[in-house]
């Protein structure tokens, strides 16, 4: 069935730009997945009935998407639709660009029609305090699943289980490699159905954190002792590992979402899955959290119209209930969910039912910031620094204040009478009314229902002479003659009703701004080159003539493309800039920089900076050299299959031999084997800051290696013969003949590999993210600047912060280069 | 010469390799003693420090072919040595303890075999004849460089490990079935993951962007650096050290935070999801590398070859293209391998800047394989693979000009 507005952009070809109209959609569903090709037929399905408009959709990475976007936004380029999960919600919401949010709030676009199909809890779970942001699609919640094979002759995990059940079940099934259940259970997500079944909640009805109240402590401490206590998980299981050794029958249970419910299937498994267990005490089931994953058009779309047919056409029933049988993807729709072929199917009707016992995601501010304040308890929790009561109440109290610190944005306001308008019509006694737009139903009013919660959900019943109905009516499409009809026992309204309001796009950010300080460089560059060529003319020196000419399109480039960037970071570094309001931000001179120095942990992560830096380079330049000169031995057999093997570590893209590195040291990873340890190295601080370096060391070293390899070749051979003869040792050859020689590529080389092991981001936030972290609010244990600084500015979203403290880090480099440079004459030419 | 004078700077190559082999010994026993100390096994590590202890005995009490008594010494340290390691060896047993053990059991061994060879023995004796010192001489020299290689071969193969165990991992979830990430090494095969993506279209277009890009990047990198080095490394004029520090200065902003400026430079000049885009952009990352490595290089390029060409009536143009470049072709063959190589594996900005699927470089065609709903693990890794696959090959290239980089020296003299 087509959604009601369809129909009258058919009606009327010529919508709000006329003509073609152009939309780019974001999604994140896995490549060749049955996800994505039901996706792309309903994008296809959706260009057939909507001929005038085609969609350009773009698959995007799902761990990026949100950032992405928020670059895209503030960019200006934002797509118009895109994809994204209700517990981004309280991340998104507070973010402003020019002042405006990021989402168009879809409240006057769907008709409360439109919006009843939706089961209640998934739109109130895409709503950012009173906004609509996102039309919901699916829902996902994490469940109990087990192999059914490994419980031969024993009870299965049914719905009646309790928590005490579930452990009996564990231990009994624990033996040898064997465990009876795994979880990441030092991931926050998989407290939170503990926390739920023990009676607590993260926030509480205003929204105030509630992290260490009503059993959150034992939740905690059940959770925990599964591990340490009972034995019955693995030490330290991740995500990959629970998949793995699931998969590989070396887990009786799991706990997991029905979007790997496909991969057990393909991995031969007698899948089964019930509700989490009751918890005894309070008879509650454990409740997981639920995230609804919708459709978001841009508050940039020029086309907010089609765009958000396109997103209740990708949210429709005939979509979701494709989705749910092709993908088990739980639907949002009531109809599909009681949908007898979805209801008949066993595995999509189980994981409702536990969708049913969880909690949805909390969408406010502090939902964003939740697990950056649990973290570190459950860091402390888990190595036994302190107890879980005293970890919980401390992060509620970082939570609780760094709620209070973090800035509200302005309200954004609608554009009034945008897609809606208003009728008036006579009661007639009945007790319900219909009111229809273009034949289709548009809203239903119940008498005794006047009191709504929402202004955009329905009509106003006013007392005055004449009693009377006042409507507000969405969904209208601009410009667009829509014919209205009111029933109660007679028709009591009849018009042909134009909205001719329309969408008001944020004033797009001009590039003339832009332009204009690009010109401004490139011309003052040139002036300095022209006088720079002009006074060594006036100097006599002739032999440079020209000299300026060879440098300047290297300074040219470089100028137009990172010029205006490092120059905007200076000027971000002294306002008050911040997601809430960018590019509307005001000069607060240097208070910025005072929040960097007197920050807690500045001096140990610039240590630690400091630290990871130069064993890095070191290392990299000392084992680098020693191999470049094994390798220069030109009779050395197999001298170009021994270098081609030693490049691979630059030649695999660095994302993913990080992950296999991480995979490597994980508790049932490769170095585990090796040994016939049981180390969980990653999770110690010490362990994790030496293993960091050593993955970067194994990163780094065959650049430096080549780059030797290409200098060696510059040294003179006579002289080595010459000393040969002399019978001057190995080691004094080396010590003065090599090194200094050597001397013009290792200065530079030295040098950059400072600067880019200083700035080094990815490996880092890919093995660890800069965890373990021991301290609330402060840098974990192998953060370096780089990486804290990136959670400064997109976790907590202080640009103005984050930016003082790149200029801290840009001036420790050039401190640091300059005196390097100085020691070393690098810039002198040999004369 | 007579016999004692040969003798005084005659040791046999066995010897004196046995020595330094066992200081490379020493230094790694004492890097496994890690391993000991991770097992947290008391008796490993005492055992491993025994090891150490006597393989530094051995070192010091070596034969010098004056006392007898010292070559019997070292003979039954090196059995004990032996001895030493097959008993850890009892304790635990698998391919990599005897691996560990082995630094033990190997020296030793050789020790063993090379102290009682027959003309060590004379040696050690002092018993050897002028000839037998002649012969021994002579073989010393001839077998100095293989000894010496084998060294070298042994250390090399040890960094080749480190560098493919991860590799080897990548392979393994390569070629395994299902999408997992882990599992035993080698326990099942198949092709799937390489045909799907082969079989893809979009892996063919991520290639011709990332092709595109990556040796557009190299071009470029090396027109805008080439010139700039060598103004750099050959005259003296005003705002040379500055411009020089300016290439480090725009690496030291941390690039992430200027992210959005740098979107609006792009946009503004209507870069975005182009190839250009990227090309520029990375060719600017890569510049301070290739001036400052090309500078260095052209610095030791003696310049008395440049004025002797200039007398014979070349202009400048033809002194870089006939002396300078073929001079440098190591130091453009690195720079231009790292200018691919940043262009070829770069993910931000390649992320940021063409948000189109067609536009698309592999490492980002790749990382939005990976997505919330199962890990496509399997096909991931593979295409990594595939990935460095034109990088191996480039570099197969490449070594021609590392290795036939003229010498200087040459020219010099």
């Amino acid at each position: 069935m087509l959604p009601g507005c369809l129909d009258s952009s058919e009606d009327s070809p010529i919508g709000e730009s006329g003509g073609e109209t152009s939309l780019e959609v974001w999604y994140s569903f896995t490549p060749d997945s049955k996800e994505e090709e039901t996706f792309l037929s309903a994008i296809e399905s959706f260009q057939i009935a909507n001929p005038s408009v085609t969609v350009d959709a773009t698959r995007v990475s799902y761990g990026d998407v949100d950032q992405l976007y928020i670059t895209a936004a503030q960019g200006g380029e934002a797509p118009d639709l895109v994809r994204i999960s209700s517990d981004s919600m309280g991340k998104f919401g507070e973010i402003r660009v020019d002042g405006h949010p990021l989402f168009e709030d879809l409240r006057p676009h769907l008709t409360p029609e439109e919006r009843s199909r939706f089961d209640e809890r998934s739109l109130e779970s895409m709503r950012y305090g009173e906004h609509l942001y996102s039309i919901p699609a699916s829902q996902d919640c994490l469940t109990l699943i087990y192999n059914k094979a490994m419980f031969a002759g024993m009870e299965e995990p049914n719905e009646n289980w309790t928590i005490d059940d579930l452990l009996a079940a564990a231990e009994e099934l624990t033996y040898g490699d064997t465990h009876g259940l795994e979880m990441p259970s030092k991931n926050a997500y998989w407290w939170f159905p503990f926390l739920g079944g023990f009676g607590g909640e993260l926030f509480d009805a205003d929204g105030t954190p509630t992290l260490d109240v009503n059993g959150s402590a034992e939740s905690l401490d059940w959770m925990f002792a599964l591990e340490q206590e009972h034995g019955v998980m693995s030490e330290g299981t991740q995500i990959e590992a629970m998949k793995t050794r699931f998969l590989e029958y070396e887990a009786a249970m799991i706990i997991d979402g029905p979007w790997n419910w496909a991969i057990y299937e393909d991995g031969m498994i007698d899948l089964g899955q019930t509700l989490l267990p009751k918890v005894p005490a309070t008879g509650e089931h454990l409740s997981p959290l639920v995230t609804y994953k919708g459709w978001s058009v841009s508050k940039q779309s020029e086309n907010k119209v089609e765009s958000t047919d396109l997103a209740l056409w990708l949210s429709s029933d005939d979509v979701q209930k494709e989705f749910a049988l092709e993908t088990y993807t739980m639907p949002t729709s009531s109809a599909v969910m009681d949908d007898a072929e979805i209801q008949g199917n066993e595995v999509i009707s189980g994981f409702l039912a536990q969708a049913e016992q969880g909690t949805p995601a909390p969408t406010g501010r502090g939902m964003a910031m939740v697990y950056e304040a649990l973290s570190p308890a459950f860091e402390q929790v888990y190595t036994g620094i302190s107890d879980s009561q005293t970890a919980l109440s401390a992060a509620d109290e970082h939570l609780t204040s760094s709620l209070a610190q973090s800035e509200v944005a302005e309200p954004s306001t609608l554009v009034e009478g945008y897609r809606t308008t208003e009728i008036e019509f006579d009661t007639d006694g009945s007790s319900q009314y219909t009111i229809s737009m273009d034949g289709e139903p548009h809203s239903i009013i119940t008498v005794g229902s006047e009191s709504i919660v929402d202004s955009y959900d329905g009509c106003a019943y006013t007392i005055s002479e004449q009693a009377k109905w006042s409507c507000e009516l969405t969904g209208l499409e601009p410009g667009v003659e829509h014919h209205i009809i009111v029933t109660g026992q007679t028709v009591l309204f009849d018009n042909q009703l134009t909205s001719e309001v329309y969408d008001e796009l944020p004033e797009s950010k001009g590039t003339s701004g832009v332009l204009f300080a690009i010109g401004s460089i490139v011309l003052s560059l040139i002036a300095l080159l022209s006088y720079g060529a002009w006074s060594d003319r006036r100097a006599g020196r002739v032999r440079s003539r020209g000299s300026h000419l060879y440098i300047a399109p290297a300074m040219l480039a470089l100028a137009v493309l990172t010029f205006y960037p490092v120059l905007y970071g200076f000027w971000l570094s002294v306002t008050d800039a911040s997601q809430t309001h960018l590019g509307d931000e005001s000069f607060i001179g240097l208070a910025n920089f005072w929040e960097v120095f007197a920050s807690d942990g500045f001096l140990r992560v610039t240590l630690f900076t400091i630290i990871w830096t130069v064993v890095n380079v070191v290392a990299h330049i000392s084992i680098g050299l020693f191999l470049a000169l094994l390798l220069n031995d030109k009779r050395l057999k197999g001298r170009v299959a021994y270098r081609t093997i030693l490049l691979l570590p630059w030649a695999i893209p660095s994302y993913i031999s990080v992950l296999i590195w991480r995979g490597i040291f994980q508790p049932d990873g490769l170095l585990n084997d090796l040994l016939g340890t049981d180390l969980n190295l990653l999770a110690d601080p010490t362990g994790a800051q030496i293993i960091v370096i050593l993955v970067n060391i194994w990163l780094g070293v065959p650049f430096m290696m080549m780059s030797l390899s290409g200098a060696l070749q510059a040294l003179p051979r006579d002289m080595y013969e010459a000393a040969e003869v002399d019978g001057v040792s190995m080691f004094d050859q080396f010590k003065h003949l090599t090194l200094p020689n050597l001397k013009s590529a290792m200065v530079p080389l030295s040098l950059l590999g400072f600067i880019w092991t200083f700035n080094m981001f990815n490996v880092i936030y890919l093995m660890t993210a800069g965890g373990p972290n021991l301290w609330f609010g402060e840098p974990g244990s192998t953060d370096i600047l780089i990486t804290y600084v990136y959670d400064v500015a997109f976790i907590d979203g202080q640009y103005g912060v984050a930016a003082a403290w790149s200029v801290v880090i840009f001036l420790m480099l050039v401190v640091f280069s300059w005196s390097y440079m100085k020691r070393t004459n690098a810039t002198e030419a040999v004369s | 010469m007579n016999r004692e004078s040969i003798r005084w700077w005659y040791t046999p190559l066995e010897v004196s390799t046995l020595r330094s082999w066992l200081i490379a010994a020493i230094v790694f026993n004492s890097l496994l003693l890690t391993v000991d100390w991770l097992r947290d096994d008391i008796l490993g590590l005492n055992m491993g420090l025994i090891g150490i202890s006597a393989q530094y005995l051995l070192m010091r009490i070596l034969p010098d072919g004056k006392k007898k008594l010292k070559r019997d010494a070292s003979l039954i340290v090196a059995g004990g040595l032996v001895a030493l390691g097959i008993l850890s060896l009892l304790d635990s047993f698998s391919l990599f303890d005897i691996w560990l053990e082995s630094w033990l059991i190997i020296p030793g061994l050789l020790g063993l075999y090379w102290l009682s060879s027959p003309h060590v023995t004379r040696w050690s004796k002092a018993s050897d004849s002028l000839q037998s010192l002649e012969a021994g001489l002579s073989r010393n020299a001839s077998r100095k460089e293989a000894m010496s290689r084998v060294g070298k071969h042994v250390i090399l193969l040890h960094f080749t490990a480190v560098v493919l165990l991860p590799v080897i991992w990548i392979l393994d979830v390569a070629i395994s079935p299902g999408n997992a990430l882990g599992g035993e090494i080698g326990d099942a095969f198949t092709g799937e993951h390489f045909s799907t993506i082969l079989g893809g279209e979009t892996f063919w277009t991520w290639l011709g962007n990332s092709l595109i890009v990556s040796l557009g990047t190299t071009l470029m990198g090396l027109l805008l650096a080439v010139p700039a080095a060598y103004a750099f490394s050959r005259f003296k004029f005003v705002g040379r050290d500055a411009s020089m520090f300016s290439f480090l200065l725009v690496q030291m902003f941390p690039g992430i935070i200027i992210l959005v400026p740098y979107f609006m430079v792009m946009k503004s000049l209507g870069l975005l999801n182009s190839h250009l885009g990227l090309i520029l952009a990375y060719s600017v990352t890569a510049l301070p590398l290739c001036v400052w490595m090309l500078k260095g290089f052209f610095d030791t390029v003696p310049r008395e070859l440049e004025e002797a060409a200039m007398l014979d009536g070349c202009n400048r143009f033809e002194i870089f293209t006939r002396i300078i470049l073929p001079l440098s072709l190591p130091a453009i063959a690195v720079t231009a391998l790292f200018s691919f190589l940043a262009a070829w594996n770069e993910f931000l900005l390649a992320l940021t800047f063409n948000t189109s699927n067609d536009m698309y470089t592999l490492p980002v065609g790749l990382a939005s394989m990976v997505s919330n709903t199962g890990q496509a693990w399997g096909e991931f890794a593979a295409a990594s693979l595939l990935v460095s696959i034109p990088v191996v090959i480039l570099f197969i290239l490449f070594q021609r000009f590392l290795v036939e980089g003229l010498s200087a020296g040459g020219v010099k003299g």
